[in-house]
């Protein structure tokens, strides 16, 4: 027999005589507020009485207000919280498990109120196109690869370096981490922060030059070393350095390594046509810090430099990929210098090179254990720590022919080779397991907790365990692979591939439980997504259930895993090389040779575009691109990197220059989607849609 | 054969009679239907019910009686929701009558609708007071919802501060 059940009432004792919704359960409370109620409102609605506070504070609401908001970074920040060892990027990439069964003390430590706004504030910025941004020079030669995580980021470049960077330096514990400032600061390329909203940035651009017309006649002041750098300081050193630039730049400072870099091209002036259009803010490198590099005459040798094959879809098409063909190198090694960044906000702190002294083409990073392996031409293949100063590379010997890519996982690293074999590392025990008995070169490589994936030119995924185990083989491939994926969509394992043929499959891994079993063949996909005609460059993952793919045939897809059915198409000019997504943000990113887009992820619709909300032209190749929910990395043919950081405040924007434009800022930064016309002479940099 | 009507017992011990089919709308009765094949002459009681809330819920349930599956219906509005807010508004006619009621009547059907498990009413119930908070600041919420202030002047200039810190990062 049932008796009456009485829930206790959100707000226990202080009910009040005739307030009726004060009587519903804390249960319902949360469900209303959590699903039905706008998050700004719940401001106002604690203001109301004592028991709406607590209620409003509660961390309960606002975890499930994160989960709803943004799936992702729940998933994420609960995995953290245990203790696992998901970074921020590879997360997307290699998920570990959609089930949290999350202790509850773990998770208390979360600030999720905070969090919240915190990922409200991104979101934001992903829509309305302000971020900061940090064009640094780090290469002598083209940025071939990059690969980033929580605390660092690495490039590879033909001219035989890798550049480490520190990313986000508040999430490096301070103790250990903290980089020993020792030597002078030395700018190596712009750097610069600002909003940059289309309808306002012609203003900025007059302003600048404005404050550039009235300073100029001011006294240069010395650039802050490190040690003094408050913010503002650095703001005013910055701001006058920049301003001096055109005056005393280009003769007198740049002694160094300008000089080589205009000398290596061989005439062309790499500098000039690798400037990113939208780095105004260019920094020279000051004359008094300058650390002369040792310079041997440029040995005069002709790369195809830096194009990953991928890119290229079918290798044998001619692209524009030829239009970088003339790219000269220095003889190698070469002492590089040391270059250090400003601390600020969440942007790289320092960066400091691992000499490789051959032409890296891949490299991957496993960002918890502080580890990046890197692979280039005749077998050869490094692993290094990244924390470390002036770390020592150890060799990986074994392969004999180029290494094609390399993935890298805890403490663990997988090489794709053109010796047609695959091999894991234990960087621990330093022992290999070799992968071979494929028919062709191996193009693509993945590690999962149990499992390895190896893709080969012709077309054939194979399936192997950890210890060597051949357990599947798909034969039904056209054209070589170009990418790997690994994804757990409504509880099945999927190995996703896509192929220059312009297929996208996906395979169920299967466990056999006997260990007699055979090797499993198969010749036709568990699903496949069809509809790119051309080779697709790129593919990434949303979340669980959002595939994203890139192709030679000018567009980008967003595809819906549960159900196998294309969301939505992106159709751009020039063939898509490069593609991520900002995941809870609902943004792609991707790139077209010279332009770099950032668009909405919008309509559910099929064939419906979205709304481009950011265009960068570069006026050199885009030779890599990598993004995650607040930054958006990419290389570039001259040894450019470019760092877009999509988390910053407001507040931390306002220079000199963002004070004065305020009134354009205010009224016109509401509007995203507004119809203003574009600033006359900048309106190549950012494309509109009205709605 | 289950017989096509079934008769409940309410808090006010009034016995209602009810058609299988809107009964099954709620997950609860349904269950305890599920539980006792063949008991079916018996009353079901429903002590957290009172017989006025109860019509008013068979009100809805005889209007949504051929609605899609309360299960379709919440997939759909997840797959919505990875794409904007949910949709606030209500946009059945019927509905926006049926919840301009008092308060007092809103919040009993919501305790009612979240006790038998009507998964779309309890839904409409939201969507309403959420309506009726939004865009309104905290004096106007308090003049609608019947609450009385008892926060202190400094409670709230401490809130702001904090809000504002907060407010400030987004």
């Amino acid at each position: 027999m049932l008796k009456p059940t009485k829930q206790p009432s959100f707000a226990g004792e202080c009910v009040q005589m005739g307030a009726d919704i004060m009587i519903l359960p804390v249960d319902i409370m949360l469900n209303l507020l959590i699903n039905h109620v706008d998050p700004s409102q719940i401001l106002n609605l604690s203001e109301t009485c004592r028991a709406f506070r607590s209620l409003c504070s509660e961390p309960h609401l606002w975890k499930g207000i994160v989960k709803k908001h943004f799936p992702n970074f729940h998933q994420r920040l609960c995995l953290r919280a245990l203790g696992k060892s998901t970074t921020w990027r590879q997360s997307l990439h290699e998920p570990l498990s959609p089930m949290i069964t999350a202790r509850p003390n773990a998770l208390q430590s979360i600030n999720w109120k905070g969090e919240y706004f915190q990922r409200t504030r991104i979101q934001n910025n992903w829509r309305k196109g302000v971020y900061s941004v940090a064009v640094m020079e780090m290469h002598r030669d083209a940025v071939t690869c990059v690969d980033f995580g929580d605390k660092w980021l690495v490039t590879g470049s033909t001219d035989g370096s890798l550049r480490v960077i520190e990313l986000r330096p508040h999430l490096h514990s301070s103790a250990t981490s903290t980089p020993v400032m020792d030597s002078p600061m030395i700018h190596s390329g712009g750097y610069h922060s600002g909003v940059f909203q289309s309808p306002s940035i012609a203003d900025r651009f007059k302003t600048s030059a404005k404050m550039k017309e009235k300073e100029r006649s001011s006294t240069p002041s010395i650039v802050p070393s490190r040690e003094d750098t408050s913010f503002s300081q650095m703001k005013t050193g910055f701001s006058n350095l920049l301003n001096n630039a055109p005056k005393q730049g280009s003769p007198a400072l740049a002694p160094s390594s300008n000089k080589s870099l205009t000398k290596s091209s061989n005439g062309t002036n790499l500098k000039e046509r690798g400037r990113l259009t939208v780095s105004y803010g260019y920094v020279p490198k000051p004359k008094t810090l300058g650390v002369p590099i040792p310079v041997t005459p440029p040995k005069t040798r002709v790369l195809t430099g830096g194009i990953p094959e991928a890119l290229l879809g079918n290798s044998k098409q001619p692209t524009a990929a030829t239009a970088v063909t003339d790219i000269f190198i220095h003889d190698l090694p070469v002492q590089l210098p040391e270059i250090m960044l400003h601390d600020w906000n969440v942007l790289p702190r320092y960066l400091h090179p691992i000499q490789c002294n051959f032409e890296i083409t891949c490299l991957a990073l496993d960002d918890h254990n502080g580890l990046v392996a890197a692979g280039g031409p005749n077998g050869r293949l490094i692993f290094s720590t990244v924390s470390q100063k002036n770390a020592t590379p150890t060799p990986l010997e074994g392969h004999t022919g180029d290494v094609r890519y390399v993935h890298a996982a805890d403490k663990t690293v997988i090489s794709a080779s053109s010796d047609r074999t695959a091999r894991i590392w234990s960087l621990d025990t330093g022992s290999h397991v070799v992968l071979g008995d494929h028919e062709s070169a191996v193009n693509r490589v993945m590690l999962t907790e149990r499992e390895a994936f190896t893709g080969t030119e012709d077309g054939i995924l194979r399936i192997w365990k950890r210890d060597g185990t051949l357990t599947h083989v798909y034969r039904g491939g056209e054209g070589s692979i170009t990418g790997i994926l690994y994804s757990i969509t409504e509880e099945k394992e999927y190995v996703w591939i896509s192929t220059s043929s312009g297929n996208i499959t996906g395979h169920i891994i299967h466990r056999p439980q006997s260990e007699e079993s055979q090797v499993k063949e198969s010749n036709v996909a568990d699903v496949t997504l069809k509809g790119h005609t051309g080779p697709v460059n790129t593919i990434r993952l949303q979340g669980h259930d959002r595939l994203l793919s890139g192709s030679t045939d000018k567009t980008a897809a967003v595809w819906n895993l549960k159900n196998g059915k294309r969301e939505s198409v992106h159709s751009t000019a020039a063939p898509v090389t490069f593609l991520d997504s900002s995941t809870d943000n609902n943004m792609l990113v991707y790139a077209t040779q010279y332009d770099l887009f950032v668009s909405s992820l919008k309509r559910q619709d099929a064939h419906d575009e979205g709304e481009v909300y950011l265009h960068i032209k570069n006026e050199l190749w885009v030779s890599c691109l990598l993004s995650d929910d607040t930054l958006v990395i990419s290389g570039s043919n001259d040894g450019k990197v470019t760092i877009m950081d999509f988390s910053v405040r407001r507040e931390d924007l306002v220079e000199e220059e963002v004070v004065e434009a305020s009134p354009a800022v205010s009224t016109t930064g509401v509007s995203p989607t507004g119809n203003t016309p574009n600033g006359g002479a900048f309106s190549g940099f950012f494309k509109k849609k009205k709605k | 054969m289950a017989s096509e009507s079934i008769s409940v017992t309410t808090s006010d011990d009034q016995t209602i009679q009810l058609s299988r089919k809107h009964a099954q709308m709620s997950q609860t009765i349904n269950s305890m239907l599920e539980d006792s094949v063949g008991a079916d002459q018996e009353a079901i009681p429903l002590p957290n019910v009172s017989s006025e809330v109860l019509k008013k819920v068979i009100d809805w349930c005889t209007h949504h009686e051929n609605d899609p599956a309360p299960v379709e219906k919440v997939k759909k509005l997840n797959k919505k929701r990875e794409y904007k807010a949910k949709n606030s508004t209500i946009s059945d006619e019927w509905d926006k009558n049926f919840v301009n009621a008092e308060l007092r009547v809103i919040v009993d059907i919501l305790l009612a609708a979240n006790y038998l498990d009507v998964k779309g009413l309890f839904e409409l119930m939201c969507k309403h007071i959420a309506n009726e908070l939004k865009g309104k600041t905290p004096d106007q919420i308090r003049e609608r919802f019947g609450i009385q202030d008892d926060l202190t002047e400094e409670d709230k200039a401490a809130m702001r501060k904090a809000w504002g810190a907060t407010k400030n990062d987004s």
